[in-house]
């Protein structure tokens, strides 16, 4: 048997392990604040040198260890993540070896700290020594359990240790990375082929292709996805500075009676100076509300008070896409993902954050013996506008292929036993969900919830494929403003809580009949009875549902 | 004859003191975490705690081994910087006794 004994699960403390870990998380953070540091001046080497052997030496010389600065990053937030994970693992089976106590108890058994057995004489008959033989069997089932666990982050921080010349990195070309939209299953075999010193390679070199790959494991998409986040912020931050000195430049020309000289060849110079003023304008604000989302993404996965957070997907095109979990799916026994419905943007990302949160808070609290991840998945372009795109399913449409492709990631990355994976819409992202479930083989999950649904695009549960129909779940409060959008099938369809649509309806507080508006979204409010509700379906309880 | 090589003196003593500030940070950075990045207590016997411990010392001797290269690199554009001045001046002192004559 391996080193792990009873007492020491009884005796463990995860909040060593996550206090190791928020260390290890600084380490990485501060290193890659460094190698943006080195980068800058590296940038700025030819201007103060311009030219010749010996500048052009120096120059590689320092983006070499730039380099270093880089690839150190991805196996120290490896490091944390493990450590952090450890942490979750530790309390779970701390948690197990207490309840076998008590239940030893119960049957009249003391299990010792060392985790040997006594029966109270008093109690010695056939039932307890049956008793003390499943005890057994359960208390060594708890211990292989912990030794393979222990072995196995044991194992993934090795891999991820510096020698002295750093983590060896072995080089994968470009060209092997599985296409963006590969079938997830076909992606995993590909990662499982790649030994660990290609994966830091490829998560190092091609994070933007990595991070948003379905099949490739969460923990290695959050350090891929960290990387591209920095990035961003980065070159967010530097154009923004642009657009602000070239509009002072601008200005001060025209102050000076030099705006002439801006726009040589140009008849309306002034004209010119202007447009491209509101273009700066214009581009700064789009900046701004970029920046804002990238920030609050930021702040919640550095937030050491609350569970750990792994960024799943990132992009800033348009009006930007987020994944962010609550936890990490792939160890998860429940697992939610949540799509945010007309609005939902990455500058407002922030909001559905923290009703990933309240989920998972939720869940935890309905269950405390399970671990449920909570992901707001914003991976789709969702309506800007409830009057005028949202009427219509274009948006539903393309994200529907996403959603469904990213939960069949969430299966085939799954560790151990399957998870029970929940998808829940809240208002058009119902919807997006609908199309999901209606779609070749229909979505892969468990379970789905319906929360404010203007619709799913069809009139009857029995065609949502994947879930059965005693799994489909809906709520809407009695003053929400989406029960004025008419069951039309022009639009989407029937509300999923009507009788004949076959689902299951839970309750949710009634809401504000002079404000049905701010109504439609108080379905997270602290109290609101749809939380508990929706937990208890998270956590498979559904019979507890009301 | 080759390109003349344009230097500003001043300003490439300066980045190289940048540069050396990253490394003596980078220094800092390890140092603050020293002691912390190994679960104590109650993680005593996990091989987890043992793998940390691994990791711990081979990423501060990493860390602190790139660190002083940083610094030397820094060192290296400073020494170079004076180095350009120096030619420059025994230069400029050469041309001033040739006039003189």
């Amino acid at each position: 048997m391996s080193g792990i004994s009873f007492e020491m699960l009884l005796n463990a403390d995860p909040e060593v392990w996550r206090r190791a870990a928020a260390a290890w998380d600084q380490l990485g953070r501060s290193t890659d604040d460094r190698a943006d540091a080195v980068a800058l001046s590296v940038r700025k080497i030819p201007d103060v040198w311009e030219s010749g052997p010996a500048a052009t030496r120096a120059r590689d010389h320092c983006d070499g260890l730039r380099r270093e600065l880089d690839t150190a990053f991805p196996p120290v937030l490896a490091i944390a993540q493990t450590l952090a994970q450890h942490a979750n693992d530790v309390s779970e089976l701390r948690a197990r070896a207490q309840d076998l106590v008590a239940q030893a108890r119960r049957a009249h058994v003391t299990v010792n700290p060392d985790g040997s057995m006594t029966v109270d004489p008093a109690h010695s008959d056939e039932w307890t020594a049956r008793s003390v033989s499943q005890l057994v069997w359960q208390r060594d089932a708890l211990l292989r359990e912990a030794a393979e666990l222990d072995a196995r982050a044991a194992q993934a921080i090795a891999e991820n240790t510096a020698t002295a010349s750093g983590t060896p990195m072995s080089r994968v070309d470009r060209s092997r990375v599985p296409a963006p939209g590969t079938d997830p299953a076909a992606v995993k075999r590909w990662w499982d082929s790649l030994t660990p010193a290609q994966r830091r390679y490829v998560v190092a070199e091609y994070p933007e292709l990595i991070g948003a790959l379905d099949g490739v494991p969460v923990a290695s998409r959050d350090v891929a996805n960290r990387i591209m986040l920095d990035r961003e912020q980065d070159r967010l931050t530097a154009r923004r500075e642009e657009l602000d000195a070239r509009e002072a430049y601008i200005r001060s020309m025209i102050e000076q009676g030099r705006g002439a000289e801006l726009y040589p060849g140009e008849p309306n110079k002034l004209g010119a100076a202007l447009a491209e003023l509101d273009r700066i304008k214009e581009e700064r604000e789009q900046i701004n509300r970029t920046l804002r989302g990238l920030d609050a993404i930021s702040s919640r996965l550095e937030d050491p008070h609350k569970p750990r957070a792994y960024l799943i997907g990132l992009s800033t095109e348009g009006d930007g896409r987020a994944i962010v979990s609550v936890g990490n799916p792939d160890t998860a026994d429940n697992v939610l993902t949540y799509v945010p419905g007309t609005g939902a943007e990455l500058s407002k990302v922030g909001g559905d954050i923290a009703r990933a949160d309240h989920m998972a808070t939720d869940a935890r609290m309905a269950d405390p013996s399970a671990e449920t991840a909570s992901i707001m998945w914003l991976g789709y372009d969702a309506p800007d506008s409830v009057v005028w795109n949202a009427p219509f399913d274009g948006s539903a449409k393309d994200g529907a292929p996403k959603l469904d492709r990213f939960q069949d990631g969430l299966r085939v990355t799954h560790e151990g036993e399957p998870s029970r994976n929940v998808v829940l819409g809240h208002s058009y992202g119902s919807t997006v969900i609908g199309h999901a479930a209606q779609q070749g083989n229909g979505i892969n999950a468990d379970a789905l919830i319906f929360v404010g649904s203007p619709g799913v695009d069809t009139n009857s549960a029995s065609d949502l494929k994947g879930v059965p129909t005693s799994e489909v779940w809906a709520t809407r409060a009695e003053h929400d403003i989406i029960k004025r959008v008419p069951d039309w099938d022009i639009l989407h369809g029937n509300d999923p809580t009507r009788k004949d649509f076959g689902g299951r309806v839970f309750s949710s507080d009634p809401g504000d009949p002079n404000n049905e508006a701010k109504t439609h979204s108080a379905y997270w409010d602290d109290g609101n009875r749809a939380r508990r509700n929706i937990a208890l379906i998270v956590t498979g309880q559904t019979d507890k549902v009301d | 004859m080759g390109q003349p090589v344009r230097v500003n003196v001043p300003g490439l003593r300066s980045l190289g003191g940048e540069i050396v500030g990253h490394g003596a940070e980078l220094t800092r950075n390890v140092r603050s975490v020293e002691g912390q990045l190994v679960p104590g207590g109650a993680a005593s016997g996990w091989a987890t705690a043992d793998a940390a411990r691994r990791a711990s010392d081979g990423w501060e001797t990493y860390l602190t081994g790139l660190a002083g290269r940083i610094e030397a690199a820094g060192q290296s554009l400073i020494d170079a910087a004076n180095n350009y001045q120096g030619s420059d001046e025994r230069a400029g002192q050469r041309h001033g006794r040739v006039r003189a004559r």
